[in-house]
């Protein structure tokens, strides 16, 4: 399950940050995750919660920004959010062009952290 | 208490590990496609008879990913190229730093090669976020597994450059509909090159062959002069 290494990494990040910023705890960390990407949250936070055990981010709360998928079409030039849905399809909203460029939605981003 | 702006890719790490390897093949002009599906799709299968074909003509180097054994790498090296078996032991992917690191055990000069192909390991979720510094994704996806796997797992096939349909000799045994997994990949990758092809009959492999070819002489004219004391 890679959100073993994903959490890891997370972790990484946010300890670096509240060590260069002075912070002795870690109580939030915000993220964007994109609808494309490959992440389940709850295993996310469950590998997070193990790692972290014993660090300064031990009684840290992940909160996830869910970002959908967002298309540039080729053809009319308009920018989209693709649907939620079933299944994916990757077409404008706008003229239903199948030419289009994602432009959001594969985010796996650590954007903020709350720091005491 | 504050808030800290971070604004970072949780995976800086291994991008940043990608983009160094990605400049590391570019300058030598080496090709590198980085092997992906489900397990038993037939990645190596389809390696083996690639190298058959291109071995005689390009120097290729091999990296193999698995999470226990070396019997790819094993079954491969009887093709007479310089191959690196990666144990991940658990992991479900391989990343660039795993990649980095093979590079440095294959035995052989790397200023000389044509070619790098990775076999990812077996899986259709993973690997897909997990940039290697690669040229191309190639996906794999054989009959035996159902057309419905582009829509179930949307990344794989939409990060991918080309999709190999594998075991088209088995068709007449399944419900299988290339149409509708063809249809629903390029949903999500409208430029997806494919290849139906099986691996057994040799049946659709020297369309397979032939692009590949072409992106290694591509590759291999944009070749840079490479540094000094590798």
């Amino acid at each position: 399950m890679h959100e073993m290494a994903i959490a890891e990494s997370l972790l990484g990040i946010i300890l670096d940050t509240a060590e260069r910023n002075g912070g002795r705890a870690v109580t939030c960390a915000r993220l964007a995750v994109g609808a494309l990407s490959c992440v389940n949250v709850e295993c996310l936070r469950f590998g997070f919660e193990a790692l972290a055990r014993g660090t300064a981010a031990e009684t840290c709360a992940i909160e996830v920004r869910r970002v959908p998928v967002r298309v540039r079409c080729a053809a009319c030039d308009a920018e989209t959010d693709v649907p939620d849905g079933d299944t994916l399809v990757l077409a404008c909203a706008a003229c239903d062009a199948r030419d289009v460029t994602v432009v959001a939605g594969r985010e796996l981003d650590l954007e903020t952290i709350s720091i005491d | 208490m504050h808030d800290i702006t971070v604004g970072t890719p949780i995976l800086q790490d291994n991008q940043a590990a990608a983009l160094e390897n990605r400049r590391f093949f570019r300058e030598r002009g080496i090709y590198v496609c980085n092997v992906m599906s489900g397990p038993g799709a037939g990645k190596t299968t389809l390696l083996e008879r690639t190298l058959e074909a291109l071995a005689p003509k390009y120097r290729i180097a091999v990296i193999e990913g698995d999470i226990q054994t070396s019997a790819d790498a094993d079954r491969l090296a009887r093709y007479g190229v310089p191959t690196y078996q990666i144990n991940t032991g658990g992991a479900c992917h391989l990343d660039a730093r795993l990649v980095h690191d093979a590079l440095h055990h294959l035995d052989v000069d790397l200023d000389s090669l044509d070619a790098l192909i990775i076999e990812n390991v077996g899986n259709l979720v993973c690997p897909a976020e997990f940039d290697l510094g690669e040229h191309d994704k190639v996906m794999l996806l054989s009959v035996t597994e159902g057309h419905d796997k582009p829509q179930k797992y949307p990344l794989m096939f939409h990060e991918a450059r080309v999709l190999v349909v594998n075991k088209i000799d088995l068709l007449p045994y399944t419900d299988f509909d290339v149409d509708k997994a063809v249809g629903d990949s390029r949903d999500l990758n409208l430029d997806l090159d494919v290849f139906p092809l099986s691996c057994r009959t040799r049946e659709g492999l020297d369309a397979w062959y032939a692009w590949l070819e072409g992106r290694i002489a591509r590759v291999r004219g944009g070749r840079t002069a490479p540094p000094e004391g590798h």
